[in-house]
């Protein structure tokens, strides 16, 4: 899946990221994939998204008149993290081996001489991602009540792709991971301490270890009135506990004011009967709690991590300001999940 | 008593508040519009501290000695270190104080919202508890 800049015969890419500089670059790398020289690009225009990725979405046209819509996301110049997307388009893949709907990838490369950076394009999946049209748009209004449980389906095919088709995921404990970035921060907060106390004394038995979406929320899925058309984002993915999924799925910022506990849409219930369904996995409802408890804790840490960024000048934005004095809205959250906590 | 003179702080703060809300939110669009809806919320948290943060800092200090500390470190060293019975009501009860306190100046919205919640959840298990009981 993975080319190299001797297979595309010529440097193709640059540091600087004019679209133009880039349009021009993904050119020849298209032709070179699709062994079409008759390919051209246009309509290169940024995608609107928080990732720390840049996305693009642009049309490959060629001769015959067969245009597709394509999508293009790469590390920004400069801060490339090699490896990181070649493994999330391999994990793409294998998603979709599994039955998951994700978008299609078409080609991926680590080699920062051919676009400037590594980089993954895919196709683009129309749709609507939106988290506040999800929750309101009356075009989906056929769509809404059955949500929940078609993400738990969807969430059972991706917890069923084999490890092995899955290369280069870290395994990752989610409550030592917790600690130790609350310890990397330095940030002695007692809500927080509270709650990772509680967590590390009522900690459960693994439901398995299966490959973890990572950010499985509202937000993340395009959605059409018909049903579930792709999950995306898969940035944050690795191997771990496929109830951190759910659990995620659940906190309650990914709500976005709606009512339902799943993503403000859907019923506990619907997603955890679709998943069992799905998955063969069946457990207790009080487990999902101790993990949106565990996801909660998460959001708080990565709230305080951006924060972090903004007070140490490394990302300066209005956003990240704000998330630090939203923090408190995370523990209010947290303060409530421990009350439903067995101990 | 102040050195500077009129108008004070939160006068200058609710002049740039009501500019972005008149004349930057309704002209922007995307990023630009939800960029200065932030900005508005920014201003808005500032305006808050500073008309109630005196107060509240007081009723802060008070909450933390409750407890028995003086400061939130303090009191998250002595969790972790299990110096305090994590599950002490007034430990619970001084630490959602202090979170409401907290919301009040950064995000009042959100606690009026997570109340009503709050009260609706009780409402539905104290008439579950009843329907059980009857």
């Amino acid at each position: 899946m993975s080319v190299t800049t001797e297979d595309i015969g010529e440097e193709a890419g640059g540091d600087g990221l004019s679209l133009g500089h880039l349009t021009e670059s993904l050119q020849k790398a298209i032709s070179w994939k699709l062994s079409d020289p008759g390919i051209s690009i246009s309509e290169l225009m940024p995608l609107e998204g928080g990732s720390s990725r840049l996305t693009f979405s642009f049309m490959a046209n060629s001769e015959s008149g067969m245009d597709s819509k394509l999508v293009l996301r790469m590390d920004p110049p400069g801060v490339t993290r090699p490896g990181s997307l070649v493994t999330e388009a391999n994990l793409m893949l294998a998603a979709l081996d599994a039955g998951a709907p994700v978008p299609r990838v078409i080609m991926t490369s680590d080699d920062e001489s051919i676009l400037g950076a590594p980089f993954v394009i895919m196709e683009f999946v129309e749709g609507i991602s939106n988290p506040r049209s999800i929750l309101r748009d009356p075009a989906l209004e056929k769509l809404r009540p059955n949500l929940a449980g078609m993400l738990g389906q969807a969430l059972g095919k991706i917890h069923s792709i084999p490890l092995e088709a899955a290369p280069g995921l870290v395994q990752i404990d989610l409550v030592t991971q917790l600690r130790n970035q609350l310890d990397l921060l330095g940030e002695q907060r007692p809500v927080l301490e509270l709650a990772m106390r509680v967590l590390e004394q009522t900690k459960p038995k693994t439901m398995g270890t299966t490959v973890v979406h990572g950010d499985f929320r509202n937000g993340n899925f395009i959605v059409a009135n018909d049903g579930v058309r792709a999950i995306i984002d898969w940035e944050l993915s690795h191997i771990g506990d496929p109830l951190e999924d759910l659990g995620w799925l659940c906190v309650r910022t990914w709500r976005f004011n709606g009512p339902g506990p799943v993503g403000g849409f859907g019923a506990y219930n619907q997603l955890i009967f679709a998943y069992e369904h799905a998955s063969g996995r069946v457990f207790d409802r009080v487990l999902l709690r101790w993990w949106e408890l565990a996801c909660t804790l998460r959001w708080a840490v990565m709230s305080l991590m951006q924060a972090q960024a903004f007070l140490q000048g490394t990302h300066r934005s209005l956003d990240k300001a704000l998330l630090g004095r939203r923090v408190c809205e995370v523990e209010w959250d947290i303060l409530a999940l421990l009350n439903s906590i067995k101990k | 008593m102040s050195l500077s003179d009129a108008p004070p702080v939160n006068e200058l703060i609710n002049a740039v508040m009501e500019y972005i809300q008149t004349e930057v939110v309704p002209d922007a669009l995307g990023e630009k519009k939800r960029l200065a809806t932030i900005a508005y919320s920014v201003l808005a948290v500032v305006d808050r501290e500073y008309t109630m943060g005196y107060k509240l800092n007081t009723d802060y200090a008070k909450l933390l000695a409750s407890v028995g500390v003086t400061s939130e470190e303090e009191l998250a060293a002595k969790i972790r270190n299990s110096e305090v019975d994590i599950n002490s009501a007034d430990l619970k009860k001084a630490l959602r104080q202090i979170t409401t306190m907290k919301l009040m100046i950064a995000s009042p919205a959100f606690l009026e919202r997570a109340r009503k919640e709050a009260e609706a959840a009780q409402k539905r298990q104290a008439s579950k508890a009843e329907n059980q009981d009857g």
